[in-house]
């Protein structure tokens, strides 16, 4: 009998999964309209979501307790937020900090006083708390001092913060874990998957994000008012819609990329079947070349906004800005009038850096709004299923077939297996370790897939004759330590996007990449990498506040750039 | 207590990798512990008793017993596994039933509800029915009544799988309100997992991980 995974039938062909999926490739992607900020901001601007804040318990020096409730499709989702005092020398964006400036909860409904009462028993406690599945998201964030302390100031004094500050830093506070699904006793996403709000990946996570940027602009107001109730002024709303979150994203989300391939397929392969419908229109309309120019230019100065201290980095930001000035120079409205204008946009950046080829993606997906009906098509609850009827043969085949990156490297070479990944027993913080230095690298997380794929190519080749027709579940009944090598493989046949194609323990990999690919379908912008191992971004940055959801340009915060007031 | 059906999956898992099972075993025994809680069977039980009976290990060259169990094909009809410990052989026992036509005889299971735990796995995954017939019984799985009489059987029993349907009349049921672990059990799952944790030194604090230890900024 037949038993196949079920497998996409129009899987994209226009970047090829051995280009796509490289780490230096995916650690260059820039958010899209199809990113999950974007698609949650549509959902409730589109089911015209309202928001209230039901409690306000802060006090003059901004600590204590408010509520944010959401009603959408006529459910109520709230977020429970705590401000507490925080020494300096407390103040820590790992996951090994135990306190925080502010912790949160999204509560599936709104919670009376006795479950505020649970929560603030609890939540502040973050994992050291336990939670019931009411609680969608858990979620703390840090101020960022410097903007923090200097908004409350302007505002007291009845100023504006500072553009330069605006720019450079852009939020109040940054989250340094948002959990979901489960974690500490909340809701499995099963348990919400079926409601149309959070079908998407990371809604609710993201919806928590979104309230918490309410937060903390209304605390800074606050804290402003109290201490000069005569001079205060609150935050424009153009400031407000600027100001975004911030985050610190380390090593805790490249595991999650590989271990969740149809996902990632399916984020990556839906993300280029976007840009083939582009590619595949030929005609020109004025209000296309007048939309293309004016996001042309929104990149330009977005990109003279974005500085970071990382020397990679800021040497990628300097080509790219170059590399789109040129572009800009070149494209006219009369280039952009003549037929076939989005392939050769398409093909002019094939010259250029990755960053430059990935940010005309993006723009090319941010031109076509019908794109936006792919959205539903991100998320996967199918599972990763084993085929035990496939011949090793076959299987043999499909290693050679799909993984010939992995089994031409030798990993008895140190550079080639110079790091494992691995669980630190403090506070289960996720760590890359030197396995020639540092002691545990038996207890090592299973991410090298490469290293797997070719030990299961060394021990299929060692078959012959008839036992090249036996079953791949009589195979692994002899074989037991191969399973996860061989779905891998069986799975990487039917999603070519479900692979990450770089060995990640070698000494050149630099997990920054796999963070900035999937913070980008996020809608994270801004990237700012501390090291090879974390990055700073900002969420939300641009996009519109409660008061702004349904304005006709909602949708329109690609590359959010700072404009001062005329 | 109720534990989330994430938290009690990746804290099987890991058990199960602190017991040497490899870890596409491992995911699989979690997977089916939690499948089990669903139909009302204390599958976080059954997965532990098995994976803490004794440690994984892989089968010798020579074919024999090892740690998972013996694979004797003595006729072309049936194939035989011998002191078939479930945790080390349920999964691939279920594949093996689909893959070929032969009926796969489970000798001596230590833990027949923990097989039944992956056969209802392989009939979700797969969409097809099993009969697992075990003394004078022939049950179907998936059926949530069979899985109630399966688990009143005790260790030792004989299980003969075959495929008995390609297309599974029953979806499986989910465990969106969580799962009920005893105390005691938890506290066994968490020790286990502990040990796959590398504990933590000033070195791996400062260089293993991201951000400054105080941020400031």
């Amino acid at each position: 009998m037949s038993v196949a995974n079920a497998s996409t039938n129009n899987t994209s062909t226009v970047i090829a999964a051995a280009e796509q999926m490289r780490l230096a490739r995916i650690g260059s992607f820039f958010p899209t309209r199809l990113s999950f900020m974007r698609t949650l901001l549509r959902y409730l601007s589109n089911h015209q979501a309202q928001v209230t804040r039901q409690v306000w318990n802060i006090n003059a020096e901004g600590y204590g307790h408010a509520v944010y409730t959401v009603r959408v499709d006529e459910q109520d989702y709230s977020l429970v937020a705590f401000s507490n005092t925080l020494a300096d020398e407390q103040r820590s964006d790992r996951v090994v900090a135990e306190s925080w400036d502010s912790t949160y909860a999204l509560y599936d409904g709104i919670p009376d006083a006795a479950e505020i009462e649970r929560l603030a028993a609890n939540v502040p406690l973050q994992e050291g708390g336990r939670y019931n599945a009411s609680e969608l998201v858990l979620s703390r964030a840090n101020k960022s001092v410097r903007f923090f302390n200097h908004t409350v100031e302007q505002l007291a004094a009845g100023k504006q913060p500072d553009h330069a500050l605006m720019i450079s830093i852009g939020y109040l506070m940054r989250t340094t874990a948002v959990y979901g699904n489960g974690k500490f006793g909340i809701a499995d996403r099963a348990a919400i998957a079926n409601r149309r709000i959070f079908q998407p990946p990371f809604q609710a996570e993201l919806l928590a994000v979104w309230l918490i940027r309410i937060f903390t602009c209304d605390l800074v107001e606050h804290i402003a008012c109290t201490r000069a109730p005569q001079t205060a002024v609150t935050l424009t709303a153009r400031n407000r819609r600027f100001i975004g979150i911030g985050n610190a994203t380390g090593l805790g989300m490249a595991p999650f990329l590989i271990t969740h391939p149809l996902l990632l397929h399916q984020w990556v392969d839906t993300r280029n079947r976007a840009l083939q419908q582009v590619l595949q229109q030929t005609v020109s309309t004025p209000e296309f070349c007048q939309r293309v120019q004016q996001l042309l230019l929104r990149a330009q100065l977005h990109l003279q906004q974005w500085s970071v201290a990382d020397a990679i980095q800021q040497e990628r930001i300097v080509v790219l800005r170059a590399e789109w000035n040129a572009i800009i120079a070149q494209v006219t409205t009369d280039w952009l009038m003549r037929p076939s204008a989005r392939q050769r946009l398409y093909q002019q950046v094939a010259q250029c850096s990755l960053e430059c080829q990935e940010l005309m993606i993006a723009l090319l997906l941010e031109t076509e709004e019908a794109l936006n009906a792919l959205t539903t098509e991100m998320s996967s609850e199918r599972l990763f299923v084993m085929q035990p009827t496939m011949t090793v043969a076959q299987l043999q085949q499909l290693v050679r077939d799909n993984f010939s990156w992995a089994l031409m490297l030798d990993y008895n070479d140190k550079e080639q297996s110079h790091w494992f990944w691995y669980v630190s027993a403090e506070k289960l913080e996720p760590r890359l370790g030197d396995r020639y230095q540092i002691a545990g690298s038996e207890k090592e997380q299973p991410l090298d897939i490469a290293r797997q794929v070719k030990e299961l190519s060394r021990l299929l080749s060692r078959l012959e004759g008839a036992d090249k027709q036996q079953t791949v579940a009589e195979f692994l009944l002899q074989q037991p330590q191969l399973r996860y090598a061989v779905r891998r493989v069986q799975t990487q046949a039917h999603y070519p996007y479900s692979e990450v194609q770089d060995n990640l323990i070698a000494a050149a990999c630099r997990p920054i990449d796999l963070l900035r690919f999937k913070l980008s379908f996020f809608g994270a912008s801004k990237f700012d990498p501390k090291s090879d191992l974390w990055t700073r971004i900002t969420l939300f940055q641009g996009a519109p506040t409660a008061e702004t959801l349904q304005a006709g340009d909602a949708d329109d915060w690609w590359l959010p750039v700072y404009q001062q007031a005329e | 207590m109720r534990y989330s059906a994430n938290e009690v999956e990746a804290a099987l898992t890991k058990a199960a990798v602190a017991k040497c099972y490899p870890y596409g075993l491992a995911t699989d025994i979690a997977a089916a512990a939690v499948l089990l809680s669903a139909y009302g069977v204390d599958g976080v039980r059954g997965a532990l008793d098995a994976i803490v009976a004794a440690d994984f290990s892989l089968p010798d060259s020579a074919g024999d017993a090892g740690g998972v169990g013996r694979e004797v094909k003595d006729t072309a009809d049936k194939i035989h596994l011998h002191d078939c410990r479930a945790a080390a052989l349920g999964t691939v026992a279920a594949e093996l039933a689909l893959a070929t036509t032969k009926t796969v005889h489970c000798h001596c299971v230590d833990s027949p509800l923990l097989l039944a735990g992956f056969v209802a796995l392989a009939a979700g995954r797969y969409g097809v029915s099993y009969q697992f017939n075990v003394a004078d019984s022939c049950i179907e799985i998936p059926e949530c009544c069979s899985l109630v009489e399966i688990a009143e059987l005790s260790a030792g029993s004989n299980v003969l799988l075959k495929i008995s349907a390609t297309s599974a009349t029953t979806p499986l049921r989910t465990t969106a309100g969580g799962v009920e672990v005893a105390a005691q059990d938890w506290q066994t799952i968490q020790m286990l997992a502990a040990q796959t944790y590398v504990a933590a030194t000033a070195e791996s604090r400062s260089q293993g991980a991201g951000a400054g230890e105080i941020d400031n900024d």
